[in-house]
């Protein structure tokens, strides 16, 4: 960072949106009985673990007197508390946020049935739509945020 | 939504960035490290490529499912080259005549010393009036481009191999692991003083090496400032009751502890930024005394100016002279750095509604910021003293001599580097650019002195001149102290020793 403040910005939510739109597309490939490349299953499994991390992240609380909760317990950890709360900032209320941990579940169990057998027509046909469906919401989320050019 | 003539512009903005980047590329440079940039960007785009090539061909135009899909895929493909885009833009302009390339050589050697990493320096023209140097291996990774980067590294490691095989009289050497892309205002292109800068540039890469623990130091501070009984409790109370918009229907207690959850994560949120700042100050200050607050007042003219990425100018230099008077004693009781901490007893005051943008919604978070950042000075001055880095000033006596044998020097017009000595030791020697930039302010900021210099060689009218001439010296005996170094370093390697490390190094490699 610069030794005084700068108009641009790099957005911290690119790289995660990128590798979400790569899982979407894998989705998408995978629901037309089509093989999908390593990098795109890599996707799968990283966008299924964000979301396992974004439900723990739903659940700290700064207030909680019993507890000294503490975003900064693991950085990934700290990553998608803000990620979380910058969604829940550019959303208007009553803010309904996609089922993370339901989501992550899915795509895990996808990730790992076709890393086994490599054939596209093992899958469930519903379990891949509403993986897509939660990651196509994701991605919208995701492609909200923009830092500012103007007050930095 | 998306139509077939976007998509038809999307592939025109592929092409033409493309075409753009490689047209900068193959002109001539006077070094080779902006390609590495150019083909990391080229492989970007070219997996970017083929991403969209099967995004298109997977959804369909005319169904709403498919469409509202592929929205999502463009926008996002969209900003992934407007990144480009924005990434090229620092490397474009690198090859300006008015850029002093002298001096590239010894950021370059002092960069990959203090950061372990092989570091080559290349510097752009900044339209803005900014100092920044950006590592373009964190930049990429920070935009999730790691693997272009890696592949762009190799391909240059690759064609360099080739070359050096076909001209066997030259050694073969490893290309950089990164790009220091350096930032300098377009008008100051010739200011050698200001590079004093480059210490707090480089505190940013030395502050992820410690980035959890002055979390840790953030997060402790942020409930202690919460907690009630402090003073800015109830500040905090008030403004979290002043942030509920718009009531959620499941009653005021629970907005209202929403509320407070989301304020300490704001605080927390752009407080790490602040916090890098701040870090960042005192590797500077611990490497270089309170030099570089004289550089940063040649770029930041308002002080005052608070923003939700740095803290003001004040407070800045309120926590610099606090560490001085800490770690160094010695370097903030000489009264030629007296000017630099004018006004600062007076920054207790919280900043006003001028201090920052007129609708910035965190001004009235900023004191609690401040507070924040003096409860964090204890833990990062702790966490500085732990870091392998040596101070150069932490000798009174060697100091004060050497500070005498310069100005001679410089008195005389001669480069002020044969004072120093060169052992061959890597942390030991860059040590010595440090106390050479810290010399010349010295020098210029002692105002009798630098006066009588002006008057002797007829700069006393213009003083921007003397000062031009001070930054020649310096330049000079910068890469004089820099080839001194290298000249050592093969002497050991021909008398068959290897190149000299220090325990420290290899305790920071280990």
């Amino acid at each position: 960072m610069p030794i005084t403040r700068m108009k641009t910005a790099a957005n911290p939510y690119a790289p995660l949106a990128w590798t979400t739109s790569k899982a979407v597309l894998a989705l998408e490939k995978l629901r037309k009985d089509k093989s999908i490349r390593d990098d795109e299953l890599g996707a799968l499994k990283e966008v299924a673990e964000q979301l396992d991390l974004l439900y723990e992240a739903s659940q700290i609380s700064l207030t909680d007197p019993n507890k000294n909760a503490s975003p900064y317990m693991e950085p990934r950890l700290r990553t998608s508390f803000f990620t979380l709360l910058a969604i829940r900032e550019k959303s208007l209320p009553p803010i309904k946020l996609p089922a993370f941990k339901e989501a992550g579940s899915i795509l895990h169990a996808i990730h790992g049935q076709y890393k086994d057998s490599n054939n596209p027509e093992d899958l469930d046909p519903a379990m891949l739509k509403d993986a897509q469906d939660v990651c196509v919401e994701f991605l919208e989320h995701l492609n909200k945020q923009h830092p500012s050019v103007t007050s930095r | 939504m998306p139509t077939a003539w976007q998509i038809e512009c999307f592939r025109d903005r592929f092409r033409s960035l493309e075409l753009e980047i490689s047209r900068v590329a193959e002109k001539d440079h006077p070094y080779p490290e902006p390609d590495t940039i150019y083909d990391a960007l080229k492989e970007v785009l070219k997996s970017r490529l083929l991403h969209f090539n099967d995004v298109v061909e997977n959804f369909e135009l005319g169904d709403p499912e498919s469409e509202r899909k592929l929205q999502g895929e463009l926008d996002t493909i969209a900003d992934q080259l407007d990144y480009v885009a924005e990434v090229f833009s620092y490397a474009d302009r690198v090859d300006s005549a008015r850029i002093p390339f002298e001096i590239l050589r010894s950021l370059s050697w002092v960069a990959s010393t203090l950061l372990n990493e092989d570091c080559h320096t290349v510097v752009r023209l900044d339209a803005e009036y900014n100092y920044s140097i950006l590592s373009c291996r964190r930049e990429f990774e920070n935009r999730g481009w790691e693997e272009e980067w890696l592949a762009a590294l190799q391909k240059r490691r690759s064609k360099r191999k080739r070359e050096v095989e076909e001209n066997t009289a030259e050694q073969s050497t490893e290309q950089p692991v990164t790009v220091l892309l350096l930032g300098f205002p377009s008008y100051d292109a010739g200011s050698i003083l200001l590079h004093a800068l480059a210490a707090h540039e480089l505190g940013h890469e030395i502050y992820y090496r410690h980035e959890n623990q002055i979390l840790e130091a953030l997060d402790q501070a942020v409930q202690t400032v919460s907690a009630i009984g402090h003073r800015y409790h109830d500040e905090l109370v008030d403004y979290a009751e002043s942030n509920i918009k718009k009531p959620s229907g499941s009653g005021r207690t629970d907005d209202y502890d929403k509320s407070v959850n989301q304020v300490r994560a704001k605080l927390l949120e752009f407080m790490k930024d602040w916090l890098m700042e701040v870090f960042s100050d005192l590797v500077a200050a611990k490497l270089i005394g309170p030099a570089f607050i004289a550089a940063f007042d040649h770029i930041q003219l308002k002080l005052h100016k608070t923003d939700k990425t740095h803290p003001s100018g004040y407070l800045r230099r309120q926590i610099v002279h606090e560490y001085l008077k800490q770690a160094l004693p010695h370097i903030i009781q000489d009264d030629v750095w007296r000017d630099l901490f004018h006004g600062v007893d007076v920054v207790n005051k919280p900043p006003t509604k001028d201090s920052g943008e007129p609708d910035d919604p965190l001004m009235p978070l900023y004191p609690v910021g401040e507070e924040i950042c003096r409860l964090c000075l204890e833990p990062l001055s702790a966490i500085l003293e732990d870091d392998k880095i040596p101070s150069p000033l932490k000798e009174e006596e060697r100091i004060a001599a050497l500070l005498k044998n310069t100005e001679e020097y410089i008195d005389h017009l001669a480069p002020p580097s044969v004072p120093f000595d060169v052992t061959g030791d890597p942390l030991s020697d860059v040590n010595n650019f440090w106390l050479l930039m810290y010399a010349a302010w010295h020098y210029r900021l002692n105002k009798s002195h630098f006066m009588e210099f002006a008057k002797r060689f007829g700069w006393a009218e213009d003083l921007g001149r003397a000062e031009d001439a001070l930054g020649n010296l310096v330049l000079h005996g910068l890469e004089s102290l820099e080839l001194r170094f290298r000249w050592n370093q093969s002497r050991r390697i021909e008398n068959g020793n290897g190149p000299h490390t220090t325990g420290a190094v290899e305790a920071q490699r280990s």
